[in-house]
């Protein structure tokens, strides 16, 4: 589940409208989404100031090396103390699973990162898998540049915090998240969770260390879904914007996604909640008909403004839907996010 | 051995990937001939490269093909508001 739990960052924003529900909203609203841990971070530990040094990611379970008490600190070198694994057990109808820390092999990428390499595993992080894949297919160079490879048996994964009051956007600061490459398995040969198509680790690597730092150290924290827009935030620092499909007609909505895509934004759109298909079975027909998963977070991988059509790419990494018209789109999506990286390095 | 799917997730099944989605109440017939009313789900089933090999809407008591073994859909569960599950057992020969 992705957008259905879509929290509603827009409390205590000074000026700001609501934001609503995406699940089940189809409002008129354009909102900015401003969340930034430089004035403060909420959670755990309560409020602090930016510049002080944060200590995170609590979960139990596995082996990894870490400081003393057990987190691990923003630091921005290789000194980062490894974070304590986040907690793997995850609960799938009232029954516990738990896979163990196992040695996973393959490379952090192999070439150069593609929406497709990232795949959902047993986990509803749908919204954490979708914006992942948005940003590797906009800009697998930030996908690249999010990843320091150690060469030990360790990472530093670069991340924002997210969740915390609303601030004036750019001013949240990176958080250098150093963890293990040991990643939940039941098998020993697969991660339990997200995955990469072809072995790369890069997919899984992002999801722990955002599990870390911003899903209260366990798994089990994304496995009723979140947010697409403050993944995307929690990846690309500035604050990411949604706005419902019925915010303009079916055509000019089309145009204006291929319009931002041509621009490199990272796109997502949030499937319809399941309940409005119980409501109306024309609607759930089409869903299955088109092969939309409901209450399911996508990546919007083309949109052709003459054609009228939009292509979106599922996290599972199979069942993509197939091409939607504008007004098939606007039935069976809520809303869209888009991320805002930063300018591309000039060579 | 069973094993409960949570909707919108995919789980490891032998070499195969299995995933749930779209679960709500239709009518269906069971194996005995009875029209019957109730949750249903649509099992996805892949290989490890992503290619389909399944994707059909299912419901208690039908029995699904996984790779080489047979499983039995045990329970299609569809909470209010909230992700709902497949439980599948496997069936011994």
């Amino acid at each position: 589940m992705s957008t259905r739990a879509e929290k509603t960052q827009a409390e205590g924003a000074q000026g700001e409208q609501k934001k609503q529900d995406p699940g089940y909203s189809s409002g008129q609203v354009q909102i900015k989404l401003h969340s930034s841990w430089a004035n403060y971070v909420k959670g755990l530990g309560g409020e602090q100031k930016a510049g002080e040094e944060q200590k995170v990611g609590a979960g139990e379970g596995g082996g990894a090396k870490t400081n003393a008490e057990g987190g691990y600190t923003t630091g921005g070198d290789t000194n980062t103390p490894v974070t304590t694994n986040p907690e793997p057990k995850t609960v799938h109808d009232s029954k516990d699973y738990t896979p163990e820390y196992k040695k996973m092999e393959g490379p952090v990428f192999k070439g150069a990162p593609k929406h497709t390499d990232a795949n959902q595993g047993y986990l509803a992080d749908c919204f954490l898998i979708a914006a992942m894949s948005s940003i590797a297919q906009q800009r697998p160079d930030l996908i690249e540049q999010m990843i320091e490879d150690h060469g030990d048996g360790t990472v530093t994964v670069t991340l924002y915090k997210v969740g915390g009051f609303y601030a004036a956007p750019g001013e949240g600061a990176p958080v250098k998240v150093r963890i293990t490459t040991e990643l939940p398995s039941k098998d020993g040969a697969n991660p339990a969770y997200a995955r990469g198509a072809d072995k790369q680790l890069w997919p899984a690597l992002i999801e722990k260390a955002y599990i870390a730092l911003n899903m209260g150290g366990k798994y089990q924290g994304a496995n009723s879904g979140g947010s697409v827009g403050e993944a995307m935030q929690g990846m690309l620092g500035a604050p990411s914007t949604s706005f419902p499909t019925t915010s303009k007609p079916a055509k000019q909505l089309v145009e204006e996604l291929e319009k931002l895509h041509g621009t490199g934004k990272p796109l997502a759109a949030g499937s319809l909640g399941k309940d409005a298909y119980q409501k109306d079975a024309s609607l759930a027909d089409l869903a299955d008909k088109k092969k939309v998963v409901p209450w399911h977070a996508y990546v919007i991988t083309k949109a052709d403004g003459k054609a009228g059509t939009v292509e979106l790419y599922n996290p599972w990494g199979t069942k993509h839907p197939d091409k939607l018209t504008g007004d098939e789109f606007q039935k069976l999506y809520t809303w869209v996010y888009e991320g805002n990286p930063p300018e591309p390095k000039k060579a | 051995m069973s094993i409960s799917i949570t909707e919108t997730t995919m789980v490891d099944v032998g070499d195969l990937r299995v995933g749930v989605g779209g679960i709500r109440a239709t009518t269906y017939t069971t194996a005995a001939g009875v029209e019957h009313r109730g949750p249903t789900a649509i099992l996805t089933i892949a290989d490890a490269g992503g290619r389909e090999v399944f994707d059909e809407r299912v419901h208690p008591g039908q029995q699904v093909r996984i790779g080489e073994a047979t499983w039995v859909v045990e329970a299609v569960n569809n909470p209010q508001g909230a992700l709902g599950s497949v439980t599948l057992a496997k069936v011994t020969p």
